[in-house]
């Protein structure tokens, strides 16, 4: 079987700053594969360097089902790479029946075929309904889906989503993350890139966290849940106490700490400690809870 | 390639259909911006002769003018949005979407044209040709394609370009010698003025001499050939670089 993604010395220079710097990376079809970092890491221009929008700096191997990654032979390309980033890849003016046939059509979409490709496609992303409407009418939730559905029209191998659930309330995120379950459960290979963890643990089957342009650490959520531990502590306390209970917390074992200021003062987590009895004999008052990827995040992040 | 110019060139129009206003613009509101200098202006400067010629290159270059002003809002919409990379993805580069979006533009104002012709000819009572117009138009879509794919190379290579292009159509209306023959033109532009194909599609509506067309059509040829040379060079410094002047 194909992989879906093969990735051998891939790097890219914007300048002098290099931006992605991976060593080795393969990701198998039919599964949902979640990029997760912070600002600046790198994700965006991974998903763009796969896509073919953007050509590498340096690229021992960048294939998509076993086939180069070329800008030059896109276009006669058969296995078909779908990129969603946000809705202004829609336009406005068109219904969203057009700007599906729109890329059907630059996609060489066989004319037999065309008809049934764009009805499936809406029917996938569950748009018929408003399919006679123009973009610009949409909420963003559907202009999002309708998006999604752009990208399905030409039967992508892979679906890359940039920031999929970016801006849109709960329920319309919910309607977007059910269309990326069922691609998944249509043997469409995912590759998301996100900072919502819900989206992570809902839908991914493994996650790649990147950071400074590399592959920081790679697993399936469970796994990256091993990097902070089954619970963590909360310790509200205020500003000018900060360094004494991070430096006693310290001298108990409790290396890995992460602050968060608000209105109140400041909330530190202590993350590798699993056991509540060594908080409670230093006096604090803490709120202890199950870790989750957030955590993760924060830890990977090296906040 | 030709079946990515259609598709891109059908959709273009489709848009343009689907806004009432544009058919507001192009009908009713340009042609009575067309027709005006000439009540206004030429009447009162120029002579008979001279009105004939201008009433031709008057029409041509609020063609020219109006097109370049609907593609670089659009040209302003798509690299400010994720739909440049999506037309990239698509086509593996952007003459396509180039030729297709400017020449279905070009065909929609040359409607206006039409109306304007109409206008001046069957209203007003000027004497007009329309084959003559349409070799006139018709010449100009080429340096119109050339001169956009150029404003899109400038737009990908130093982004936020388009306000400095539109400040210099004011230069190129003088250099194309819409109001007055190249004689007219001062010495120190003439130079300038000899590159313009505009300016010898012009000429031949001042002068009435056939050469000039073939001048016109040389020159077209050749910056078509630059112009999407140039806009092909500035695409594959974006991929490379991954960004318009210095944002990403």
């Amino acid at each position: 079987m194909d992989t879906a993604i093969r990735i051998s010395n891939l790097r890219k220079d914007f300048g002098a700053v290099t931006v992605l710097d991976i060593d080795a990376l393969t990701i198998e079809p039919g599964t949902v594969t979640a990029f997760i970092g912070p600002n600046g890491a790198g994700k965006t221009t991974l998903v763009k360097l796969i896509s073919g929008i953007w050509a590498p700096t340096r690229a021992k191997v960048l294939t998509v089902f076993d086939e180069p990654v070329d800008q030059s032979v896109r276009r006669r390309s058969t296995t078909n790479v779908g990129v969603v980033v946000d809705s202004s890849q829609l336009f406005g003016m068109l219904t969203v029946e057009e700007n599906v046939d729109y890329m059907a059509r630059l996609y060489h979409v066989p004319k037999a075929d065309r008809a049934e490709r764009v009805r499936a496609a809406l029917e996938a992303c569950g748009i018929t309904d408003r399919a006679h409407d123009r973009a610009w009418t949409l909420s963003t939730g559907l202009k999002q889906r309708a998006n999604i559905a752009r990208a399905l029209v030409t039967k992508p191998r892979l679906l890359l989503l940039d920031e999929p659930t970016s801006g849109l309330d709960p329920v319309s995120a919910e309607q977007v993350y059910d269309t990326i379950l069922a691609l998944r459960g249509a043997g469409i290979t995912v590759v998301a890139c996100t900072h919502i963890m819900a989206e992570v643990s809902d839908l991914s089957d493994r996650v790649l966290f990147i950071n400074h342009g590399k592959v920081v650490a790679d697993g399936s959520p469970t796994e990256l849940l091993s990097h902070v531990g089954r619970v963590v502590h909360t310790i509200r306390l205020p500003q000018d106490r900060l360094d004494q209970t991070r430096a006693q917390l310290l001298d108990h074992g409790v290396k890995r700490t992460v602050v968060r200021r608000d209105e109140q003062g400041v909330l530190l987590t202590a993350l590798d400690c699993p056991d509540s009895r060594v908080l409670e004999s230093l006096g604090f008052d803490f709120e202890r809870r199950a870790a989750d990827l957030r955590d993760a995040f924060l830890v990977l992040a090296g906040d | 390639m030709v079946a990515q110019i259609l598709t891109h060139g059908r959709f273009a129009f489709l848009q343009v259909w689907k806004d009432k206003s544009m058919w507001l613009k192009v009908l009713l509101m340009l042609p009575l911006a067309e027709v005006l200098p000439l009540l206004l202006v030429g009447r009162a400067f120029l002579s008979y002769d001279q009105l004939q010629a201008f009433l031709f290159t008057n029409l041509a270059w609020c063609f020219v003018a109006s097109v370049i002003m609907q593609c670089l809002y659009v040209f302003q919409s798509v690299t400010q949005s994720a739909k440049l990379d999506l037309l990239i993805a698509a086509d593996g580069g952007l003459a396509g979407w180039v030729v297709g979006y400017c020449g279905m533009t070009s065909l929609v104002y040359m409607a206006s044209a039409a109306v304007s012709c109409g206008l001046l000819g069957l209203g007003l009572g000027y004497p007009v040709s329309p084959a003559a117009l349409l070799v006139a138009i018709g010449l100009v879509v080429p340096a119109v394609l050339a001169l956009m794919a150029v404003v899109l190379g400038l737009c990908l290579r130093w982004a936020r370009i388009l306000h400095l292009v539109n400040s210099t159509l004011d230069v190129l209306q003088v250099l194309a010698c819409v109001m007055y023959p190249l004689a007219a033109l001062p010495a120190i532009l003439r130079p300038a003025a000899v590159l313009t194909p505009l300016m010898w599609v012009n000429q031949y509506l001042w002068t009435g001499q056939g050469w000039t067309l073939l001048v016109a059509l040389g020159l077209c040829l050749v910056a078509l050939v630059a112009a999407f040379a140039w806009m092909r060079r500035c695409v594959a410094r974006y991929r490379r670089l991954g960004n318009m002047g210095r944002s990403r």
